[in-house]
């Protein structure tokens, strides 16, 4: 510690008592030593830097929190995610200041239909995301900064992020700004780097405004502009195509094109995904909380509108109660509710004209489909001044409109999670 | 949109008045934070993500205890 207050004598806030009271405390004699067992200048910058950041901050409110979660997710489709998460954080003020470390591992297995079409039995693979964040309030203003560095063996994304909350006049206004840039690499299992490689970049700016209405009811107001560049699509899908004349067939035939009836009349033809190297995605979003204290009960509702120059536009609304049983246990019923447009693009059968041309935007994303996703579940929690615990299980049920290869869909999420503060 | 007009109108005037700190008794409780747990919410985001074509506006800011 006197190594670090000695190259700290500048760094220091001076209006700060407790970094004062600190820069007090050695005895002369220790100062006159310390010089001699100086670290290098790198090291000492470095130190002086952290101790400035911790220095600065009230001594209110420094507590350390460890956590892990655990997501586990299964559909109808044959897909399971097993995702673990480990984090670790350090408050460094009562105004959100925090430092932050986040790590995340998902295991997908999937023998899915985007899988299955393309004559592979199943395949399995590993993702693995690191997240740091450090955020530091400044009188009524909060500026933040993360970076996400995600890794799998195909898939490889950097993402920094920059951000600004402040309180307008009062706790009771506050505007928060964020911006996030995303780099992805984009290669192919099997293939060379040098055979198929792509980039993509993402642009994430935000705006929300948080207000309070009385002592017990909150609102807020957000927008986001997301816009992505390069290759949006997915290098493993390709896509069927049919002729007006094989569409016949199967209709003389009272087929219906689907997942098991569709390779018998495709065209041997089947390119890859084709979607627009440009995406500009718009989404209007407000939540309401209002706490009804004489059942100990807590109103939440979230609605967001989204568009995009693709033509894909969604609704989504979820709904909320949390009740508090018991002091130290809680207990919330949340729906949700998804219903989106397909994007301009999309057709539930892709077909050849007359003069041989393929389309030249194409797609099997069902997420460009039109479908309606009912999401139900229930988180039920436990904390204590030390330890908090949560369980959060919920059904959701998808209802494609025009997907070739599915109709329905049908997943189960659980998550588990822990909380242990000091 | 009428009605959203008529939510964000009443936004506004309540923003004239300020809620004092004695006021924030039950702003101040954990439900009342306008923002979720943010690893759990990263975990919850990560998977709506692959299953919905839209994105974004998630995240923000503001309420509860009157902090940030």
């Amino acid at each position: 510690m006197r190594l670090q207050l000695t190259c700290l004598e500048a760094a220091a806030s001076p209006s700060d008592p407790t970094s004062r009271e600190r820069r007090q405390a050695p005895e002369p004699s220790q100062l006159t030593r310390a010089p001699t067992r100086l670290p290098p200048r790198r090291a000492c910058v470095l130190l002086a830097f952290a101790n400035a950041w911790l220095a600065a901050t009230p001594a209110v409110a420094q507590e350390w929190s460890a956590g892990a979660d655990l997501l586990v997710y299964t559909d109808t489709d044959a897909v399971q995610v097993v995702s673990p998460q480990a984090h670790v954080r350090r408050t460094l003020d009562d105004d959100g200041g925090m430092i932050s470390a986040r790590f995340t591992v998902d295991v997908v297995t999937a023998a899915s239909v985007d899988v299955v079409t393309h004559a592979t039995p199943s395949f399995r693979e590993t993702r693995y995301e690191l997240g740091l964040s450090a955020s530091k309030a400044f009188g009524a203003h909060l500026p933040s900064m993360s970076y996400r560095y995600s890794h799998e063996p195909d898939y490889v994304s950097h993402g920094g992020q920059l951000g600004w909350r402040s309180r307008l006049g009062t706790p009771d206004s506050v505007l928060s700004l964020g911006y996030w840039l995303t780099h992805d690499l984009v290669l192919r299992h099997g293939t060379s780097r040098n055979a198929f490689s792509e980039t993509a970049f993402t642009h994430d700016a935000s705006i929300s405004f948080a207000q309070t209405l009385s002592d017990r009811s909150l609102l807020r107001f957000g927008y986001g502009l997301v816009v992505q560049t390069g290759y949006l699509e997915k290098p493993y899908r390709h896509v069927p195509l049919f002729t007006s004349e094989s569409v016949a067939a199967a209709r003389a035939d009272g087929t219906r094109l689907d997942r098991s009836s569709f390779d018998e009349y495709r065209e041997s033809l089947r390119p890859p995904e084709e979607v627009p190297d440009l995406r500009i995605r718009h989404a209007l979003s407000v939540r309401g909380l209002h706490h009804l204290p004489d059942v100990r009960t807590t109103l939440r509702l979230d609605y967001r509108f989204y568009f995009d120059d693709w033509g894909l536009l969604a609704h989504t609304i979820e709904p909320a109660v949390r009740t508090r049983i018991r002091e130290a246990w809680d207990l919330t019923i949340f729906a949700r509710v998804h219903r989106q447009d397909s994007a301009s693009f999309w057709r539930r059968v892709y077909q050849i004209d007359e003069a041989g041309t393929v389309p030249s935007l194409r797609s099997v994303d069902r997420d460009l489909s039109a479908y309606t996703t009912l999401t139900a579940g229930g988180r039920f929690g436990w904390e204590s001044t030390s330890v908090s615990l949560y369980v959060d299980l919920s059904v959701a049920h998808t209802r494609y409109d025009s997907f070739l290869y599915r109709d329905r869909l049908t997943a189960l999420i659980a998550r588990v999670g822990g909380r242990f503060f000091r | 949109m009428w009605v959203v007009t008529r939510v964000w109108v009443l936004a506004m005037l309540a923003g004239c008045a300020t809620t004092s700190a004695w006021e924030r008794e039950f702003l101040a409780r954990p439900e009342m934070s306008l923002d979720e747990d943010p690893d759990e919410a990263a975990l919850k985001q990560h998977y709506l993500g692959t299953r919905e074509g839209a994105v974004g506006g998630s995240g923000g800011g503001g309420g509860g205890c009157g902090c940030n």
